[in-house]
Order: C-alpha cells, then sequence, then structure tokens
C-alpha cells in the first residue's frame, strides 16, 4: 500500500489508478449507504479520490489510508445532503414482505440493494452513518467514534437506537413475555 | 421480574457494553427467555441487515474510474489557464506602471536653471564672494539626476571673480568630473581629470 501511496506521490499516474482500484470499491459502497441514490454515490465517491490526488503531495507515506478514506467519504456525502434534498425518502422504500424478510430466502443483488436502502432510510441520518460504518463495514466503536468525530458513548447512543429501529423495520420483533 | 432494556440488549448483541453492565445482562438472560427472545430478534436483524449487503458492480466501479480520472484530467487544464490569467494580468499591471511612470516623466515641463543674474560689479577692495549656492539653481539637479546613464548633477555654484567672468561650477557624483562653465564664454568646457 505505501508503495503505491509513495509512486502515487511522487506523479506516477498509475500508481493512483492502483489506489483507485484497492479502495474504489470501499468508498462508493459507503457512498452508496450514506447517500441512498446511486448518481450522488457516484459523484461523490468521484470527488473523494480527486480530494486524494490533490491532497497525495502532503499526505504522510506511514499514515493509514483507509480511515482517511473513510473520513472523507463520510464528510463529502454530509457535504452533499447538505446541498442536495434527498432523492430517497422512506416513503419511496418497498415495504419488506415476510418471504423477503426471511434470510434464507434467496434475493438477486439488485432486490438486496433495495432493502438494504430500505431500511437504512428507516435511520435518521447520524444513526445511518455509524450503523453502515459499524455494523456494515464492521469498524469498532471506537473507530467509527474517530471517523464520525463524535465520542464512544454518542455513537453507542445511535448504534443502539438504530439497531432497535432496524428489527422493527423488518417485522421480527417477537412478543415480550412479562 | 425486571427486564433488560432493549436498546441495551442492542448494544450486548455486539459487546459493546462495559464490563459490568454486561455481566449483569449475563446473568439476567440465564434465567429470562423474553429476553433470549429480544437478544435473538437484534441477532437476526443485524445479520439479515448484513445479508443485504451488496457490493458496487463492475460497472458502476468502471464509472467511478473512468469519471475520477475525467476530472483529474480536466483540473490541470484549469489550472493553466488561472496561471495564464495571473500572468497576463500581472503584465498588464507592469505596462500600466511602466507607462505610467515614462509618462508622467515625458509630460514633466523642462527643468530650466534659474540662474541668478551675476553680481554687479564690486565695488574696489571689496573681497570677492566666492563659491557661494544659489538655491535657484538647485532644479538642475532633478534633471540631471533622471538621466541615469549620465553622472549625475550633485551640486552647483557660482563662482565670482573680481578680474574675470563669473564661472559655474558642477559637481557631479563621479569625483573625476566636474564642469565649469565660464558664463562668459559661448560653450561649457569640462575638465575630466584626475583629481
Amino acid at each position: 500500500m505505501r508503495q503505491w501511496i509513495a509512486r502515487a506521490k511522487s506523479g506516477d499516474s498509475a500508481a493512483f489508478e492502483q489506489l483507485l482500484a484497492l479502495h474504489g470499491r470501499m468508498v462508493l459502497r459507503m457512498a452508496q449507504r450514506l447517500l441512498l441514490n446511486d448518481a450522488d454515490a457516484q459523484d461523490a465517491a468521484q470527488e473523494v479520490f480527486l480530494r486524494l490526488h490533490r491532497s497525495l503531495h502532503k499526505f504522510q507515506e506511514d499514515r493509514d489510508l483507509v480511515p482517511w478514506l473513510y473520513r472523507v467519504t463520510v464528510n463529502i456525502c454530509h457535504d452533499q445532503r447538505k446541498r442536495r434534498k434527498p432523492a430517497v425518502t422512506l416513503e419511496d422504500m418497498p415495504e419488506l414482505t415476510a418471504s423477503e424478510a426471511d434470510p434464507e430466502q434467496q434475493l438477486n443483488a439488485q432486490q438486496r440493494r433495495l432493502l438494504l436502502r430500505a431500511a437504512l432510510a428507516s435511520l435518521t441520518e447520524r444513526e445511518r452513518d455509524a450503523i453502515v460504518l459499524r455494523d456494515l463495514e464492521g469498524l469498532s466503536s471506537a473507530e467509527v467514534a474517530r471517523i464520525l468525530g463524535t465520542t464512544e458513548t454518542t455513537v453507542r447512543s445511535q448504534i443502539s437506537m438504530g439497531r432497535v429501529k432496524l428489527k422493527r423495520r423488518l417485522r421480527e420483533s417477537p412478543e415480550r413475555k412479562s | 421480574m425486571n427486564h433488560i432494556d432493549e436498546r441495551t440488549l442492542a448494544l450486548f448483541v455486539s459487546g459493546d457494553l462495559d464490563a459490568q453492565t454486561a455481566a449483569d445482562a449475563e446473568a439476567h438472560l440465564s434465567d429470562c427467555s423474553s429476553c433470549k427472545a429480544l437478544l435473538a430478534s437484534l441477532s437476526a436483524s443485524g445479520q439479515w441487515l448484513r445479508s443485504l449487503s451488496t457490493a458496487p458492480d463492475a460497472r458502476e466501479l468502471a464509472a467511478l474510474r473512468a469519471g475520477t480520472l475525467s476530472r483529474i484530467a480536466a483540473r490541470p487544464r484549469r489550472r493553466l489557464w488561472l496561471a495564464a490569467s495571473g500572468i497576463a494580468a500581472a503584465l498588464a499591471v507592469a505596462a500600466v506602471l511602466f507607462a505610467s511612470r515614462y509618462l508622467t516623466r515625458v509630460a514633466q515641463p523642462p527643468v530650466v536653471a534659474e540662474i541668478p543674474p551675476p553680481p554687479a560689479e564690486q565695488a574696489p577692495g571689496a573681497v570677492p564672494e566666492i563659491a557661494k549656492e544659489q538655491p535657484g539653481v538647485k532644479s538642475i539637479r532633478a534633471k540631471a539626476r533622471a538621466r541615469s546613464d549620465r553622472p549625475r548633477l550633485e551640486s552647483v555654484s557660482l563662482i565670482s571673480q573680481k578680474d574675470g567672468p563669473p564661472i559655474l561650477k558642477m559637481k557631479t557624483n563621479d569625483p573625476n568630473v566636474v564642469i565649469l562653465w565660464v558664463m562668459s564664454g559661448n560653450s561649457p568646457q569640462s575638465e575630466a581629470g584626475d583629481e
């Protein structure tokens, strides 16, 4: 990784393309989940790599690129949300049917994407940020807090609220017995 | 029986509780089927959410690559345009400054040396006044200073002689160049020598 960063810093465009190939999937996936809109996500992901290209000269080679990319992706997605009206609202999302909510049910990629989008649209933006980073990207609460620029306590609060909402959204809550 | 709060269980699922709260929850769960069921439900919804996770497809990744590279390629042209604009602006400012200085110099009225007339013939026995600075002659300096390619005029003094015509003595910044102008003559004569 470091060698690609060093080469890209020295102006090697092939090395920059290698960084794009290595991390493009992660950045675009994050943007799609945070923005819930493919066109906006594509634009945001390109902006992330433009910013990387612009910042390469001051990027320390011993620094880990992945947390930087996460942080910049989140920031750019936040900016996009402020600039644009949300293209997708919860009302636009398909209702989940019992069969779709069955983990054993085989769904195609497009169906899964729409269902994930519907589930994430039921969360507030802050909850969505935390759930995407913690549950879908698999980062620790401490890492999520660093990326979002907040405290672990706040992140835990957002995660717990988000998980409860998602459970309700997926209609899997059993009746509690006293 | 006090059940565990649903949000606490939502954090217990992923090990996000502090050690004491987690131990208390674990003890309660060993005896409470209701909370166990809720925990299973939260766990299942988390797994279901992750099962929906899809990666961007090849078409989207190709669009990301192409879009990013084309936007990067467009940036140097913009920088070049900005640099060219900056240079053009700097040249324009320099031209205006140069022209204003040049035109100001040309527009100045010609400097005419105001040389006082030679003093009236002095009475016999009077001591001649030598090397007396005439203030009106100072304007010659300004003209001389404007010509940087020639020796600059430093001072002018009028030497009055009892038995001869007055002499205008002009010192330059070059100590080897002193101009003596005999007023009765038609042309100035220069002395250039090692003094």
